[in-house]
């Protein structure tokens, strides 16, 4: 699964973040969401992604297969 | 047990946030049986945040929700759900269905003295955006009615298109309960810097609009503009409901699973009243993403055949985007506790008389707001912790001014 965070629209609101903590987090410099470093994408639950980006308020997250 | 494969029927009445997330959770989770979705208003399901920002100012088209393709969507006024589920539409039809979800929101409340008009809006749907929109261009005059979130966000909107902005709010100070005072005179203060005019403790006598402008009435003296935002609140429309009208006193009144007193009927996003695990209490929230924490909570019921659980626990969380200012507000608000200040943002934890935390307000540090909402979502109620929590590994950790 591929994950692109679309930062122009991102604003750090962290919904992602917060729902799925073991994939997402907010940078320290940025301040915007970011992919964790240590996630590797072709094992993580594919709901809980789908979740994630239907929790972005902006749909800055975009998933494809 | 119902199982998920069995063939049920599931009305949702609403076609917005809550409503949409609520299909597009069934879909995600397999639903097999039917959804069909009741909306009175013409307008395909969209997106609220943008309606005071970017959709405002005309610089993004119409986001959008997503409508799962297997939903039968259907433009329709309901007047009345009776405890059985039966769904009555205007038009006259009625269907009974083996659940209904209740997700039609607020309208938005117009006090006695105000009506809407040509010139005179709230901010529900994108065709008030829309009509906002029109009357908004440089120079022009705008008075917002309400210095809560909605109303200064688009006061912030609106100034950046180059219009006069007056901004009355009838109490002392701006967000109401929704932002610790300290952050929410950082806002004012910004808003004032761009030439925004904050007028607290102003009550509106009356709104009266001719073809070329509108007249407000205040106590002492009268102001001109050219549009008038009425945001002052909204109220839950939920009178269609055929429930107790002790259940329906102030929204619809739930359990921690969002169920209403009838069976197979549920409640959620803004016109839900449920009982919070997370404080044991009820609330009504407003926010956009308890909307969607409690509609995928109830396609799980659904899914799962509504087995017992532990309830939909939901921490408060609104933010809102004024300038470059980034507001988030996590929790519960109180008048005590620490302020943090650095050059460019601002956080504040709310605590109880008991000393415990009770929720956050942040400005300008979405990662500060992060780690409060995950120790507060994990039950950080002492202080020391929760600071412990927000400021490591904080940039600004040594830069912070407290009071």
């Amino acid at each position: 699964m591929k994950v692109i965070i679309d930062t122009t629209l991102c604003n750090g609101y962290g919904n992602c973040a917060f729902s799925a903590p073991d994939v997402f987090d907010i940078d320290l410099a940025s301040n915007l969401a970011v992919l964790r470093d240590e996630v590797d994408l072709d094992k993580v639950d594919e709901s809980a992604l789908r979740e994630a980006a239907a929790d972005c308020p902006v749909q800055a997250i975009l998933l494809s297969s | 047990m119902i199982a998920v494969q069995d063939r049920q029927s599931v009305a949702i009445i609403g076609g917005s946030v809550a409503g949409i997330r609520c299909a597009s959770a069934l879909a995600r989770g397999g639903f097999e049986g039917s959804i069909t979705i009741y909306e009175r208003d013409a307008e395909l399901p969209h997106d609220k945040p943008q309606l005071s920002k970017e959709f405002l100012a005309g610089r993004a088209p119409l986001r959008l929700l997503d409508l799962p393709d297997r939903a039968d969507y259907r433009l329709a006024t309901v007047t009345a759900v009776t405890s059985g589920r039966q769904v009555v539409t205007q038009a006259g039809s009625a269907e009974t269905f083996d659940q209904v979800v209740v997700a039609t929101g607020c309208n938005p409340t117009f006090p006695r003295s105000i009506q809407e008009g040509n010139r005179v809006a709230a901010i529900r749907s994108a065709s008030d955006s829309r009509r906002l929109r029109g009357l908004l261009r440089p120079g022009q005059r705008l008075v917002v009615i309400g210095g809560g979130f909605l109303g200064l966000e688009a006061a912030a909107t609106a100034r950046r298109l180059g219009v006069d902005v007056v901004v009355l709010e009838a109490n002392s100070s701006l967000f109401g309960r929704g932002l610790r005072s300290e952050l929410a005179m950082m806002v004012r203060e910004r808003h004032e810097r761009d030439g925004v005019h904050i007028r607290t403790g102003e009550r509106v006598i009356a709104v009266n609009e001719s073809p070329s402008h509108v007249t407000i009435e205040l106590i002492e003296g009268t102001i001109e503009a050219d549009a008038v935002l009425v945001a002052v609140g909204a109220r839950p429309d939920v009178a269609y409901l055929q429930l107790d009208a002790a259940d329906l006193a102030n929204g619809v009144a739930c359990d921690e699973n969002l169920r209403t007193a009838a069976s197979g009927i549920y409640a959620i996003g803004d016109c839900a009243n449920f009982i919070n695990p997370m404080y044991g209490t009820r609330m009504r929230l407003e926010h956009w993403t308890s909307a969607g924490e409690q509609a995928t909570h109830v396609a799980r019921q659904i899914l799962t055949g509504n087995q017992s659980s532990d309830g939909c626990r939901v921490l408060p969380y609104a933010w809102s985007d004024q300038y470059d200012l980034h507001i988030q507000s996590i929790g519960l608000v109180s008048d005590l506790g620490p302020v943090f200040t650095s050059d460019s943002s601002a956080f504040a934890v709310s605590i109880d008389e008991a000393g415990q935390v009770v929720g956050l307000s942040v400005i300008n540090d979405p990662r500060c707001a992060l780690a409060g909402r995950r120790a507060l979502m994990a039950g950080t109620r002492d202080i020391d912790e929760l600071l412990d929590s927000v400021l490591k590994n904080h940039p600004a950790r040594t830069g912070f001014t407290t009071s």
